[in-house]
């Protein structure tokens, strides 16, 4: 990306950024059932918005990082009843992180995935695309049994535990899971047509979907062919979700022309409310590539205790960041594989609740255990965050299911 | 202070630091260093004769984020040659003009920001292709040691 452009970006973003701001600033309180379903006849919208911004540093081993940034997401809906059981549900998400996190992404060590000039990213988080979603879903409900066609030019493909930025799990905590391109990377797939039925807790999905990850533009909207596939069955019952799924992505790296099977399983947990809740999910990842079968175990957890919220990530992945480069056709050999592993403390505390939103403050520590084939070139890394957070909504709630 | 005056304050204080940072990070203003090499030691004034210049070090070709330079190098049979990761992100320096045409396992450096790392010893003359394994088919992360 030019430098000029670089920088309209960020002009851009920063009116962008501060008008979201000053308007959700602005909007009056609405009184709504924040757990209120859209109900018959009138079309209901949502707004849903999150936004961490402050001071990420990264202790190396040769040369430390560190970065003032922002990671957001905006997700907005307009829905409608009938009372005969239908439902349809046009969802936007966006994100501003194209102009709040530098062009090639958040410093964050032993973080893989998406490609910046060319060259596939390593120790950084890729920044989110403008339009993260942008789509619609219809249910119908024949008895007890919904069945539910979606529809996206960018959206979720039924592959995966729910996305990191949803899940309750992980609502306080600015960074991405190192497992994140092994689990629920797939979030923001260009392309998804996909069918599900649900009954009595039980689901079965499957959809078709564009199987590469987003290019390096990351204001335009990726259209391709739906060339990949994958199936989903969940279960949720009470405060307990589960689902294992599985899914073929064609080409899945953009410079990289073998294709990989992603299989994976969760349990997750969520009891109580906004102020005062338990959550947790355990997850498994693993992506079967030409160049070998990379396997990623999560754990995370938050507590919120009122006003106090603490929360933690413990994680295990099998990277292979010291042969990350691209094999044309014909020259792919295993890769040397390193199994890094990660835990995260972090606290954040309420410092203000308004009618249009929650104000926290709050920082979190990362340390790692390095295998002995990076520890010539990664020593013992730590990060660091500490950051402001704002969480917002006004009418009716989202759904952060998929 | 009245607790709600007190708790509008720290919500335009919250307000005021949330759009500070949110629009210093729009502008880029993480100061995420382009590593450099590491700073010398301070020197003081020598009382004593300036004592004789140390070796040279192994030839040195430095990787930045417009690539290798330089890209060719020339040595003598017996030496090593450093490698210098001048960027903010990592490289991987392999032995072979690509990825089909292994060669030269004296050339096999993953370099993470800052890091430098010597080849082995070149112990034959003959010319050493070499190229970046995260930067396939660019020539300015593809070079060659001569070594004579």
């Amino acid at each position: 990306m030019t430098p000029v452009l670089s920088e309209r970006k960020r002009i851009a973003g920063r009116l962008v950024v501060f008008s979201l701001i000053v308007l959700a600033g602005v909007t009056p309180a609405r009184a709504q059932d924040p757990h209120q379903h859209p109900s018959s006849d009138a079309w209901q919208w949502g707004v849903e918005g999150n936004v961490f911004a402050g001071y990420n540093y990264q202790l190396r081993k040769f040369t430390d990082f560190d970065e003032i940034e922002s990671q957001n997401w905006l997700m907005t809906s307009l829905s409608k009843m009938w009372s005969g059981g239908s439902r349809i549900q046009i969802i936007g998400m966006f994100s501003f992180e194209p102009f709040t996190l530098q062009d090639i992404g958040s410093p964050q060590v032993f973080q893989t995935g998406e490609t910046f000039n060319g060259a596939p990213l390593i120790d950084y988080q890729h920044p989110h695309d403008l339009i993260m979603n942008l789509g619609a879903e219809y249910s119908h409900g024949f008895g007890a049994t919904t069945v539910t066609v979606a529809g996206y030019a960018v959206g979720p493909a039924p592959l995966g535990p729910p996305v990191f930025m949803h899940r309750p799990s992980a609502s306080e905590n600015p960074q991405s899971p190192l497992s994140h391109h092994y689990q629920d990377s797939t979030h923001i797939t260009p392309g998804v047509v996909s069918i599900g039925v649900e009954r009595a807790g039980f689901g079965l999905e499957a959809g078709a979907f564009h199987g590469q990850e987003p290019d390096e533009d990351r204001l335009d909207l990726d259209t391709a062919a739906l060339d990949s596939y994958s199936v989903r069955v969940s279960w949720a019952d009470g405060p307990w979700q589960l689902q294992a799924s599985s899914g073929h992505l064609k080409t899945p790296e953009r410079k990289s022309p073998y294709d990989e099977t992603r299989l994976t399983a969760s349990a997750s947990y969520f009891k109580g409310d906004e102020n005062r809740s338990t959550t947790w999910l355990a997850s498994f990842g693993q992506n079967r590539e030409v160049f070998g079968n990379l396997e990623s175990y999560l754990f995370e957890a938050q507590k919120r205790a009122g006003r106090d919220a603490f929360y933690m990530r413990a994680e295990t992945t099998a990277k292979d960041i010291l042969d990350a480069g691209f094999h044309p056709i014909g020259i792919a050999h295993t890769h040397r594989q390193s199994q890094v592993s990660a835990l995260t403390l972090g606290y954040v505390r309420d410092i203000a609740n308004r009618s249009f939103g929650r104000f926290g403050i709050g920082g979190d520590v990362t340390g790692y255990l390095v295998p002995d084939n990076l520890e010539e070139s990664y020593g013992s890394p730590w990060s660091f965050h500490v950051f402001l957070r704002y969480h917002g909504r006004f009418g009716a709630r989202l759904d952060h299911s998929h | 202070m009245r607790p709600g005056v007190e708790g509008d304050a720290v919500l335009r204080a919250a307000l005021f630091i949330l759009v500070t940072l949110t629009i210093t990070a729009c502008s880029g203003g993480g100061s995420t260093p382009a590593p450099t090499s590491p700073t010398p030691p301070v020197t003081t004034v020598p009382t004593t004769p300036t004592p004789a210049p140390a070796p040279p070090g192994p030839p040195t070709i430095t990787i930045t984020a417009s690539g290798m330079t330089p890209l060719e190098i020339t040595i003598d049979v017996g030496q090593r040659v450093t490698f210098v990761n001048n960027d903010v992100r990592a490289h991987d320096v392999v032995g072979g003009v690509d990825p089909a045409h292994p060669d030269c396992p004296e050339v096999l450096q993953f370099l993470t920001p800052g890091q430098r790392g010597d080849t082995g010893v070149f112990t034959t003359a003959r010319t050493c292709e070499y190229h970046d394994h995260t930067m396939l088919g660019v020539p300015a992360f593809q070079g060659r040691i001569i070594i004579r």
